[in-house]
C-alpha cells in the first residue's frame, strides 16, 4: 500500500492512472499542472509521483528538479507525449534529473504497473 | 626639235571634266611629265589597237593601187605597161613582203618605221608614174599623192611624227621631180601644189589631232583604270574590313552564345537547386509539424488506449460490449504505431547505432521477399562484400529495403518483372553532390533498387517522399511508407533519390556514409536459413505480425497455426497440448504478457518450449523470465536467419 500523487493536465489521464493505481491497492491524488501538485505534494506526503511533462503554469521538468532535490527517496515516473521539436528530449533531461523512470504516450498500462510494483518493492 | 610643254584640254577642246593634267612634247607628241614613264605602255597599247587596222588598210590600199591600173590603161594607155610594173612588179611585193612582216614578233619594233617606208614607197611609185605621164602631157596623177596622204596620215595608223616626215619627203620628191625632171608647167606646178600640200597639212593636223586624242583616251583609260584600282582596292580594303568586322563578329556571336548557354546551364542548374531545396524546406515543414502533431496526438490517445483497455480488463467475457472497445483499442493502436512512423519521418527518433554490414540486411530481406513475391517477378541481387559498413540501426536498414521492395513488388504485381539489389562504394565528387545536394564529400555506399514495373510520372514522383501520399488504394497502406525510408536515410546523413518513368519502372538510389571499410564474411552472405518441419503456435496481438511470422516459418518448413489473442491461443494450446514442439509469443499483449501465458502452458504441459518476441528486451524483468521458463527472447523485428536458427536451437535442447 503506498500513496501516490498524479500530475497530469490532461485530467482524464489523470483519472485514469488514479483509478489504475487504486485498483492496484494503492491511494492516490490528482492535480492539473506542477504548483497544484506542489501544494498537495506538501499535505499528501506521496511515496511515488507520477508527472506530465508538458503542462500550463509549472511544467514537469522544473517539478522534477525541485522535488529530488528535497526528497531523494521519492519515485519519481516522469510521462510525455513527446516534445514538439526534440521527440525524446523531455524525456531524457527528466531522467537526468532524477526520474527513476520514464515512459512515452501512449502508456503501456502493464508495463507501467510493472514498473510501480517494482519501483514500490 | 623645239619642246614645249602643253595641256591637252585645250588643244582637243575637252569638256572640263575631263580636263587631265597630262602634258605632252608639241612636236612628237610623246607623254612628259608625270605620265612620260607610260610612253611605253601607250606604244604598246597604240601598237596592238593597231595591228589589225593597219592589216585592213594594207589590204584596202593595194586593192585601190590595183584598181588604179584600169585608169592607166585608159588615161594613158601607151605608158600601161610601166605603170603596171610598178603597180604590180614594184610596190605590190613590197607590201605583201610587209603585210607578212607583221604577223612576225619583230613587226612591232619596226612598225612605225614600215609605215613610213609604205607611205614613201606608194608615193615615190605615183611620183615616179608622174614622171612618166608628164612625157604625154598628163599632169593629173598628182591627186594619187592625196589619196595617199589620206591613207598614209589616218587609215595606216602611222603615228603623227611619222606620217607627217613621210609625206613632207614625198613633198619634197615631188617638186624635186616635177620642177627638175618632168618640168611640168608652172600653172599646172602651182595648182598641184595647192592641193596637194593642203592636202598634206590637212593630213598632218587630222593625225595630229587623231594621235592627241588616242592619247588622251589612253590617258583617260590609264585614269579609269587607276580609279578602278583604287576602287578595287578601295573594296579590297573594305572587304578586309568586313571580313574582320564579320570575323570579330562571329567571335562576339560565339562568345554570346557560350555565354547564353552557360548561362541557361547555370539557371537549369539554379532551378533545379531551388526546387530541391523547395522540397527539403517541404519536408522540413512537414517534419516540424508533424513532431508538433504527435505530441498532441499522444496525450490524445493515451486516455482511449488506457480507458478500454482498463474496461476490456473489467468487462465480463461474455458481454456484448467487449467486441465494440476492442475495435476502438484496436484502431487507437493503429494510430499510436501511425504516430511512430510519423516520427521516424520527422526524424525525432533516436536511433541505436552500430557499424553493420549492409550486404547482409539485403541478402536477409530477399529472403524473406522471395518467399512472399507472385510468381513472374525475379529477384536479381548484385552484392559486393567489399562495400564496407555504414553506422546505422539494423532494423531500420531492414525497414528501409523492405518497403522498397514491397513498393517495388507492388509495382510489377500484375505484369511480373525484375526487382534489382545492387550494393557498391561511390565517391561523392563535385558532380554527384551538385545532382543529390544533401550528400557531403566523401565515400558512400550506394544501394540501388530498381524495378520494371509501373513507373510514375514526374507529378507523383515529387510527392512520394511526403507523409500520408498514396497511390495504393485507400486501406492498402498508411502512405507513411516512403516518407519514413526518407526519415531514416535523412537521420543517417544519406539521401534518397527517385528516378522513374511510366510503364518502363522506377530506380530509388540510397547513399549512406561508409563507416568502416572491414569486408564481410561470404559465408555470411550465403547464410543458410535453418529449416525444420515442427509444428508451431505463433501468438502475437498484432494480426499483420502474426501472418507475417506465420509467411516466415512455413516458408523453411514448419507448420504454424496463429492466435492473435492470448486467451485464444491458451484455449488452442488446451485442445492440443501436445501438437506443438514450441510456442513463439509476443510479450506486450492486452490482457496477458507472453511470460504469463509461458506459465499457463507450462501448467498444461511441463516441457513445451517458448520463445518470447520482444521490443523492449530491457523492460521484461529477469525475474519473469526465469520464472516463466521461456527458453530464449527474440528482438524484433524478426530477421529470419537468426529466428531459424534460434527455434533450430531451441527445439534441438541447446
Amino acid at each position: 500500500m503506498a500513496k501516490i500523487l498524479i500530475i497530469d493536465d490532461e485530467t482524464a489521464i489523470a483519472i485514469m492512472l488514479k483509478r489504475l493505481v487504486e485498483k492496484a491497492g494503492h491511494e492516490a491524488k490528482t492535480a492539473a499542472n506542477g504548483n497544484e501538485g506542489l501544494t498537495l505534494f506538501e499535505s499528501f506526503h506521496p511515496d511515488l509521483l507520477i508527472t506530465d511533462i508538458v503542462m500550463p503554469d509549472k511544467e514537469g521538468l522544473e517539478l522534477i528538479f525541485e522535488l529530488r532535490r528535497k526528497n531523494p527517496d521519492l519515485k519519481i515516473i516522469a510521462i510525455s507525449g513527446g516534445g514538439r521539436f526534440q521527440y525524446e528530449g523531455y524525456l531524457n533531461s527528466a531522467r537526468h534529473l532524477g526520474a527513476n523512470k520514464v515512459y512515452q504516450k501512449p502508456l503501456d498500462l502493464k508495463e507501467l504497473m510493472n514498473s510501480i510494483k517494482e519501483l514500490l518493492s | 626639235m623645239n619642246f614645249f610643254k602643253g595641256t591637252s584640254a585645250n588643244l582637243l577642246g575637252l569638256p572640263s571634266a575631263f580636263q587631265g593634267s597630262w602634258t605632252f612634247k608639241r612636236l612628237t607628241l610623246s607623254f612628259s611629265g608625270e605620265m612620260a614613264k607610260y610612253e611605253k605602255d601607250y606604244l604598246e597599247d597604240y601598237f596592238l589597237k593597231s595591228l589589225v587596222p593597219f592589216r585592213f588598210s594594207l589590204v584596202l590600199g593595194m586593192i585601190f593601187y590595183g584598181a588604179f591600173a584600169f585608169l592607166d590603161a585608159s588615161s594613158v594607155p601607151e605608158l600601161k605597161e610601166i605603170f603596171w610594173f610598178i603597180r604590180f612588179g614594184v610596190v605590190f611585193p613590197v607590201l605583201a613582203v610587209v603585210f607578212a612582216f607583221s604577223f612576225s614578233n619583230a613587226f612591232k619594233k619596226y612598225m612605225q618605221f614600215l609605215i613610213s617606208f609604205i607611205i614613201f614607197v606608194t608615193g615615190f611609185g605615183i611620183i615616179v608614174m608622174i614622171i612618166f605621164s608628164a612625157q604625154v602631157s598628163n599632169y593629173n596623177y598628182y591627186a594619187g599623192l592625196i589619196l595617199i596622204f589620206i591613207f598614209g596620215y589616218t587609215f595606216i595608223r602611222a603615228r603623227f611624227i611619222y606620217a607627217s616626215i613621210a609625206g613632207w619627203v614625198i613633198v619634197v620628191a615631188y617638186e624635186i621631180s616635177a620642177i627638175w625632171i618632168s618640168n611640168t608647167p608652172l600653172e599646172i606646178l602651182i595648182n598641184n601644189n595647192y592641193f596637194f600640200i593642203s592636202a598634206n597639212v590637212i593630213g598632218m593636223f587630222i593625225s595630229y589631232f587623231l594621235e592627241l586624242s588616242s592619247r588622251n583616251d589612253f590617258y583617260m583609260r590609264k585614269l579609269l583604270q587607276q580609279e578602278q584600282e583604287n576602287v578595287q582596292a578601295a573594296n579590297n580594303a573594305l572587304e578586309k574590313r568586313v571580313k574582320e568586322r564579320t570575323a570579330q563578329l562571329t567571335d562576339a556571336y560565339q562568345d554570346l552564345k557560350k555565354e547564353i548557354e552557360t548561362r541557361k546551364k547555370y539557371e537549369k542548374e539554379r532551378g533545379e537547386l531551388e526546387t530541391q531545396l523547395f522540397q527539403l524546406k517541404k519536408m522540413e515543414t512537414i517534419g516540424t509539424l508533424a513532431g508538433g502533431i504527435a505530441h498532441d496526438f499522444n496525450n490524445i490517445l493515451t486516455p482511449i488506449l488506457g480507458y478500454t483497455d482498463m474496461a476490456l480488463e473489467e468487462l465480463p467475457d461474455e458481454s456484448t460490449l467487449r467486441f465494440d472497445i476492442e475495435q476502438i483499442n484496436h484502431a487507437a493502436t493503429r494510430g499510436k504505431d501511425l504516430v511512430q512512423q510519423i516520427l521516424t519521418f520527422s526524424r525525432e527518433v533516436n536511433f541505436d547505432k552500430k557499424p553493420i554490414h549492409l550486404n547482409l540486411v539485403v541478402v536477409e530481406v530477399l529472403n524473406l521477399l522471395k518467399a512472399s513475391l507472385p510468381n513472374g517477378i525475379e529477384i536479381k541481387q548484385k552484392l559486393d562484400p567489399e562495400i564496407g559498413t555504414i553506422l546505422a540501426d539494423a532494423t531500420h536498414m531492414h525497414q528501409i529495403i523492405m518497403n522498397l521492395c514491397t513498393n517495388a513488388s507492388y509495382a510489377m504485381m500484375n505484369t511480373g518483372g525484375i526487382l534489382e539489389v545492387k550494393l557498391d562504394v561511390v565517391k561523392a565528387d563535385k558532380n554527384l553532390t551538385k545532382q543529390v545536394p544533401n550528400l557531403k564529400k566523401g565515400k558512400y555506399v550506394r544501394l540501388t533498387l530498381s524495378d520494371t514495373g509501373h513507373g510514375m510520372d514526374s507529378k507523383t514522383k515529387e510527392r512520394i517522399f511526403e507523409p500520408f501520399f498514396t497511390r495504393k488504394e485507400v486501406g492498402s497502406g498508411s502512405g507513411l511508407g516512403l516518407s519514413v525510408v526518407h526519415g531514416i536515410v535523412n537521420n543517417y546523413d544519406g539521401a534518397i533519390t527517385v528516378d522513374s518513368a511510366l510503364a518502363k519502372g522506377t530506380t530509388f538510389t540510397i547513399y549512406l556514409p561508409q563507416y568502416g571499410t572491414s569486408v564481410v564474411d561470404s559465408d555470411d552472405l550465403n547464410k543458410t536459413i535453418t529449416k525444420g518441419d515442427e509444428f508451431i503456435l505463433f501468438v502475437d496481438d498484432e494480426q499483420e505480425i502474426t501472418y507475417m511470422g506465420k509467411k516466415m516459418l512455413e516458408n523453411i518448413g514448419y507448420k504454424v497455426t496463429i492466435k492473435s489473442d492470448s486467451l485464444s491461443a491458451l484455449e488452442e494450446f488446451k485442445l492440443n497440448p501436445e501438437k506443438y514442439s514450441l510456442v513463439v509469443t509476443d510479450q506486450t499483449m492486452p490482457r496477458m504478457f507472453g511470460t504469463e501465458l509461458a506459465i499457463k502452458m507450462k501448467e498444461i504441459r511441463s516441457d513445451i518450449k517458448v520463445i518470447i518476441i520482444t521490443g523492449y528486451i530491457d523492460k521484461v524483468s529477469e525475474d519473469m523470465i526465469t520464472e516463466s521458463g521461456v527458453s530464449e527472447i527474440i528482438m524484433k523485428p524478426l530477421i529470419l536467419s537468426d529466428f531459424s536458427k534460434t527455434i533450430r536451437k531451441v527445439l534441438d535442447g541447446n
